[in-house]
């Protein structure tokens, strides 16, 4: 009788509930959280300080460029002749140029144009170029062999140069900088791509993948490019300077955007004349692009290092 | 290996020609003939100058004739100076433009790889994340950035170097640092980074084990290895520094060739701009093939297929 099962004890619901994880034997083993490999990076990408300065930077810069315009009394092209080549003041942080024109609202103009050049050539190293590196890796054989002799053969031949060319030929501005840069801007990243892609191939989970069925469009799009995106990622943001500087050197020697449009180039182009009497005309265009570059340069560093901790120097 | 060099050399010929053609037909895109002034030629004179020059023959034909005088090493004359030839332009300025360079490549390369052992050497302490901050930093500054500030300071402010123009070892201070601080940064972070691979070699730890005292350790074992890369990328250096002249020779008014192609392009004065643009690009290109040749001399682990 003693062993007997109390009934009414039974009814009580909650012995019927499932035991919470944490009572469970050994759940203190099996609770360690899951973390993703964006999670992962994200974490690396956090404590190295300057990437995240980097970052910092970045979206002040975007913020500097993109609402800037929106919020400045001063149109770019608004000339006053009775503010000419004042020093930096409380109306005109970076000061006026030689026509009266607000310093700070024409960098910022710049700073679009800067940007909208490294967003271009982000873009056509991500769309051009793995597509090309993807496929000539993929395929192999006489295909990979064409198509990388083409790119060997445009590689050895001097960007800058042809860019120039181009760009006297089809005649300064933005639009035609953008023609010439994307022409040329792919061939790095392809090579890289294609080397990714000829290890990635012979990889098991591809290997699967093929097993099951998949078609040649799913195995690179879902299957190789995504995981090559570490490298190509960290090459996008390293090359962005090298575009954003291409494009002021552009419009340095006056090639670049046309008059009163200002890049950044143009404008420490126009402030270099007048280095004795009013060094700021130069000095600011020129600190922001370094500013851009250096936000790029840390990030592109930071993502390195998180992405692939074993290159970790 | 002869046949790997024998491959690039045949892909050097195939980059020059692409950039000769693509030179020539750009130049044929250009809307207006380099006759066209504003001051109209009389016809006559327009006429004769266009049969000196070979404009009336049909376009291919016009091509043939400029293969054969690049061929013949002749790029031309200049239009906008008739009595000057775009290889007289060459000759008279690029000796001007390899000095500046030869200077600039070798602070690049001597402080560079300085400094590139030194952080490698104190990883992770103060020297190395020093340099390695002004390495980053100087990699972000263009050239033609660097050259108005120095000007500013050093002859504007302080008054202890020329602004400009050409002439004693003073005028060359400025646009040879100019130049040279992106690439010693480049050439810093490369030796870094080579240098604590190699420095993880158990050759070397088998070294430091014999008791072989450390500077000899980094000179005899370490350095050597760990220059490869470097050496490697000391062409690609030479050709950086000299298409950064174009500005810094500019800023600093010295008569060397990149001061006259951007002024040629300022002027738009075509035929200077093709022949420059041509020697350049031959320039470049070579110094791509001897990048290739020596990798593959020094690093027998790469493979030439």
């Amino acid at each position: 009788m003693n062993n007997a099962i109390n009934m009414e004890e039974l009814k009580d619901k909650k012995l019927w509930e499932p035991i919470p994880p944490e009572e469970k034997l050994g759940a203190e083993v099996l609770t360690a959280p899951q973390v993703t490999f964006w999670g992962d990076v994200w974490r690396r990408f956090r404590k190295n300080r300057l990437a995240v300065l980097g970052l910092v930077l970045l979206v002040i810069i975007l913020l500097f460029a993109i609402v800037g315009p929106f919020v400045s009394p001063y149109p770019y092209d608004k000339q006053d002749y009775d503010a000419i080549l004042m020093p930096p003041n409380i109306q005109h942080p970076f000061g006026t140029d030689y026509v009266g024109r607000d310093l700070f609202t024409r960098v910022m103009y710049g700073a679009r144009i800067s940007l909208a050049v490294g967003f271009l050539a982000a873009m056509v190293q991500l769309v051009i170029g793995v597509l090309y590196g993807g496929i000539s890796g993929f395929m192999g054989g006489k295909v990979d062999e064409i198509m990388m002799r083409i790119v060997d053969i445009l590689y050895a031949v001097p960007i800058l140069l042809i860019v120039i060319l181009l760009m006297v030929v089809l005649g300064p501005g933005l639009v035609n900088i953008f023609l010439a840069l994307g022409f040329f801007y792919w061939l790095g990243m392809a090579r890289i791509v294609r080397s990714q892609i000829l290890t990635l191939k012979e990889e098991e989970f591809v290997l699967a993948a093929r097993v099951l069925g998949a078609s040649t469009k799913r195995l690179l799009l879902r299957h190789l490019i995504p995981n090559a995106m570490g490298p190509v990622i960290v090459t996008v943001t390293l090359n962005i300077p090298n575009a954003i500087f291409t494009e002021a050197f552009l419009s340095y020697i006056g090639l670049g955007v046309s008059a009163p449009m200002a890049s950044l180039g143009s404008l420490a182009s126009d402030g270099v004349e007048y280095i004795r009497t009013a060094p700021w005309l130069m000095l600011f265009p020129a600190l922001t692009i370094a500013l851009i570059a250096l936000a790029f340069n840390f990030v592109g560093d930071g993502l390195r290092d998180s992405l692939d901790p074993r290159l970790r120097r | 290996m002869g046949r790997f060099i024998i491959r690039r050399i045949a892909l050097m010929l195939v980059a020059l020609w692409v950039v000769v053609t693509v030179t020539f037909f750009l130049a044929h895109m250009i809307p207006g003939g380099p006759f066209d002034r504003e001051k109209p030629v009389p016809e006559a004179i327009k006429k004769n100058l266009e049969e000196k020059y070979h404009l009336n023959e049909p376009l291919w034909k016009q091509y043939i004739l400029y293969l054969n005088d690049i061929l013949h090493g002749d790029l031309g004359p200049s239009f906008k100076y008739p009595d000057r030839t775009v290889n007289d332009i060459i000759s008279e300025s690029f000796p001007v433009s390899a000095e500046l360079g030869f200077w600039a490549v070798l602070i690049a390369t001597v402080v560079g790889i300085w400094l590139g052992s030194l952080s490698a050497l104190h990883q992770g302490g103060m020297i190395d994340s020093v340099s390695m901050f002004f390495a980053i930093l100087f990699i972000s500054l263009p050239s033609f950035v660097i050259a108005p500030i120095f000007q500013y300071i050093f002859g504007v402010k302080m008054h202890i170097l020329p602004v400009a123009n050409w002439g004693t070892w003073k005028h060359l201070i400025m646009p040879a640092l100019s130049l040279a601080l992106g690439p010693t940064a480049v050439i810093a972070r490369l030796t870094r980074a080579s240098m604590l691979e190699v420095l993880n070699n158990d050759y070397v730890k088998a070294a430091k084990a014999r008791g072989i005292p450390g500077l000899r350790v980094l000179i005899v074992y370490a350095l050597k290895n760990a220059l490869i890369p470097v050496v490697t990328y000391l062409f690609p250096l030479i050709a950086a520094i000299f298409t950064g002249s174009f500005v810094v020779e500019k800023i600093f008014n010295i008569p060397g060739l990149g001061r006259y192609y951007v002024t040629s392009i300022y002027n738009r004065d075509y035929t200077v701009i093709l022949g420059v643009t041509v020697f350049y690009a031959a320039f470049l290109i070579l110094m791509n093939l001897l990048a290739d040749i020596t990798y593959a001399l020094l690093d027998p682990r790469i493979r030439y297929e």
